[in-house]
This record gives structure tokens, C-alpha cells and sequence, in this order.
């Protein structure tokens, strides 16, 4: 098995895959910077257990903390939001 | 536009759910005793299991450290399985506060604690706490200090999480099994603080 | 329009802690669900999650949280072959009549016949 691709700490950048039906990464993150507070192992793909395959090979699941503010205006400036997101959603920046 | 917020279909949801019961007894697709055995195997957690990790973590700093590492194998410790991927236990301090939410559904650690509450899985909820979470709180009673910095969880994945609150005070002494008195169900989640049992 | 369930962010009402336990029937719907999941290994969490995020937003916006399981858990069962919506109504407008009820199943209402 390969190592994880973000240790923690590392800068990434939440995508916006245009992947069509079940997917587990909310709108409202898409496009977002943060930073990889743990890795959460790694798990069979949602996306492919919601039409009944295997979901297999597993995928590298992160938390990553992306500050509120940079989501909403007037959001308090220590604020946090903390997020799991598999590593196909996930580019380094 | 407010996000739509409706809460119809009950009745017709439970006459449609006796219906899936005698079909799914009537094809053989589940037998009786199956049933039966689900029901209790979904009511037995309860907010009081949480409850007994929060405590022992209290009183033992041993405990609390192996369950901030990895939740689901401390839980085991007590006797508790802990049937999702991962438990995350999120503590609380004099400056951090940990609130909880599933924007996209309603991801919650049923294996320890049981059904979530009402509201955690209103969809009133899902919308505003991951943008106004400050204001949130403040409609569920529990205001949350300008100085205290907020970490908003949202669980969209495989963990599943679980807030440690702050000790109350007047608790000197108190053993794990009268601690446990202090945790509520809305506590675990971030929405309300720990408390002297019968305090409101 | 898919993601409607996507609503992280949205505004939305004032949120309370109204907590009512929830009824009999909705306890019944999970045990039934997980008991098909994890007895028979039949469907997973993840297809449910996909099922409500396609039934459709008129119903996602209109109905409560455990009926949308329900419905959900309902169509999961009809996709995988262990039963037929046809078959499901049938048996909710058996029951209600005996009753002296009339189901609608458009409206998702069952009232006096």
C-alpha cells in the first residue's frame, strides 16, 4: 500500500470535479484552501458503493480545516470548518 | 430562497412502513426473530454510553488521551463497538469550542448514542451552522464567547464524531459513574455545555 | 435539479432545540433497513444517500426526515428486486381500508375513506 500523498499540515486546494451523482465533497467547500489536519485512513470509494460496485481500490480520506472567513464574509476570523475529503478532491497548493 | 423545510408524510410513512414489513416477511427477504433482534440492537445505544466515555475521560487523563487518538478503540475498552469506520472525539477547552453537523445527510454515531435529536437532523440545521454557526448556537441557548474560537465539524465521510465538553465546576471528587449525569445528548454534539445534573 | 440536498450554507429558518422523539413507525423503518443491510448484505448507507439525492426535490423539500428514509429505503428495495412499489401500495391501501382509510399516494396523505 502507498503512502498518503498529504502528511499533516499540508496546503491543498478542495476541488470541483465535475463528477456526476453521489458524491461526498458539499458544494459549498468546492474551490476552498486549507490545510490537512489528520489522515482518516482509507476507504472504498462512495462514489462507485452508491451504484452497488465495490468501491475498491480504497482511497485516502483527509480532514482538512479551511477558515470560515474565507467562505463567508463576516465570519469570525479564528473560525474553523473541518471537513472529510478523499484525495481525488484534493490538489496540493 | 430559504431552503424548503418541510416535515410532511407521517402518517402515510408509517402505514407505508407496516406494508415493507409484512412484504419483507411475506417474501422471506427477513424473518421475524431478525426483526425483532434489529430493534433492540438499535435501541440499546443511548446518549448514556457517551456519556460514561466523556466521564471516564475526565477523571482519567490516561483514557482521555487514547480516546482523542482514536475513539473507537477506547470506546471498545468500556465495551462499546463502535460499528462506523472511525470515531473522532473532539475536545473542548477554554478556547476552542467543537460543534457538529452532517450538511448532506445525517452522518451521527448511531452505534453509541442512538437515534441523533430532531433538530441536528432538521434541515434548518444542515444549511445554517457551517455558515452562521455563532448564531446557531446562539438559537439553541448556548452562545459561544467572541474569544472562544469555533471548529465547526462537518462529517461528511467515514468518522463519525463525538464532542468532549469542558468538566463542569462544583465536580471536585466526583467519581466517573456521577460525572456521567453531567452529559447530555446535545452536549456530545457541541450545542450545549456539560452541567450539574437537575441545573438548566 | 440534483444536489438538492447539497444545502451546506444555504439560509434557512431559525433552528430550535426541538427535539421530539422520534415515532414508533421511524424506529421500525431503521431496523427494518439496517436489518436488510446487514443481515442480507442487500444495499448499503451509500445507496440509500444516493436514492434520496435522486427521488426528487419536491419530495426531499416536502417530507420529514425519516419518511424520506422511507421512501428511499422503499424504491432501494424495489431497484434491488426484494419488492415492488406496486406491490407496497397495494398493501398500504389493503390496510388503510380495513381501517376505513383512503391513501394518496401523489399527496403522500392517508385520511378518513
Amino acid at each position: 500500500m502507498s503512502a498518503a500523498r498529504f502528511a499533516t499540515g499540508a496546503r491543498v486546494r478542495i476541488l470541483d470535479l465535475p463528477t456526476p451523482g453521489h458524491v461526498r465533497t458539499p458544494r459549498y467547500l468546492r474551490g476552498a484552501q486549507g490545510i490537512v489536519e489528520r489522515h482518516c485512513g482509507a476507504h472504498r470509494n462512495p462514489e462507485a458503493l452508491a451504484y452497488g460496485r465495490d468501491g475498491l481500490p480504497r482511497i485516502d480520506l483527509y480532514r482538512v480545516r479551511v477558515s470560515l472567513a474565507e467562505l463567508w464574509a463576516g465570519a469570525a476570523a479564528g473560525d474553523v470548518i473541518e471537513v472529510e475529503i478523499y484525495d481525488h478532491w484534493l490538489a496540493p497548493c | 430562497m430559504l431552503t424548503c423545510t418541510g416535515e410532511g408524510g407521517a402518517d402515510y410513512y408509517a402505514l407505508m412502513t407496516e406494508a415493507l414489513h409484512r412484504s419483507l416477511l411475506d417474501s422471506g427477504v427477513l424473518t421475524p426473530t431478525e426483526v425483532d433482534r434489529m430493534i433492540a440492537d438499535l435501541a440499546a445505544p443511548n446518549a448514556g454510553w457517551g456519556a460514561a466515555l466523556v466521564a471516564r475521560a475526565w477523571v482519567d487523563s490516561a483514557f482521555r488521551d487514547r480516546l482523542l487518538n482514536d475513539g473507537r478503540a477506547a470506546a471498545a475498552e468500556l465495551g462499546y463497538t463502535i460499528k462506523e469506520a472511525g470515531l473522532i472525539v473532539l475536545e473542548n477547552t477554554l478556547d476552542t469550542h467543537n460543534l457538529v453537523v452532517c450538511t448532506l445527510c445525517s452522518c451521527y454515531p448511531r452505534s453509541l448514542l442512538g437515534q441523533p435529536p430532531w433538530w441536528y437532523v432538521s434541515k434548518a440545521y444542515r444549511a445554517r451552522a457551517v455558515r452562521e454557526p455563532r448564531v446557531v448556537l446562539a438559537e439553541l441557548g448556548y452562545p459561544v464567547p467572541e474569544a472562544t474560537r469555533l471548529r465547526v465539524h462537518d462529517s461528511t465521510a467515514d468518522m463519525r464524531y463525538l464532542v468532549l465538553p469542558l468538566r463542569p465546576a462544583g465536580t471536585e471528587g466526583w467519581d466517573a459513574g456521577r460525572l456521567a449525569g453531567c452529559v447530555t445528548r446535545d452536549a456530545m454534539i457541541g450545542a450545549a455545555p456539560a452541567r450539574l445534573p437537575g441545573s438548566d | 435539479m440534483s444536489g438538492y440536498h447539497d444545502i451546506g450554507g444555504r439560509p434557512a429558518g431559525p433552528v430550535g432545540a426541538h427535539d421530539p422523539a422520534p415515532p414508533d413507525w421511524a424506529l421500525r423503518a431503521e431496523a427494518l433497513r439496517n436489518a436488510v443491510q446487514r443481515y442480507r448484505g442487500a444495499l448499503t448507507l451509500d445507496e440509500l444517500r444516493r436514492t434520496f439525492e435522486t427521488m426528487g426535490e419536491n419530495l426531499y423539500d416536502g417530507l420529514g426526515f425519516y419518511e424520506r428514509r422511507t421512501e428511499a429505503f422503499a424504491r432501494l428495495l424495489e431497484e434491488k428486486g426484494l419488492a415492488t412499489m406496486a406491490d407496497i401500495h397495494a398493501r398500504m391501501d389493503a390496510i388503510a381500508a380495513a381501517r376505513g382509510q383512503v391513501v394518496d399516494h401523489t399527496a403522500k396523505t392517508v385520511g378518513p375513506g
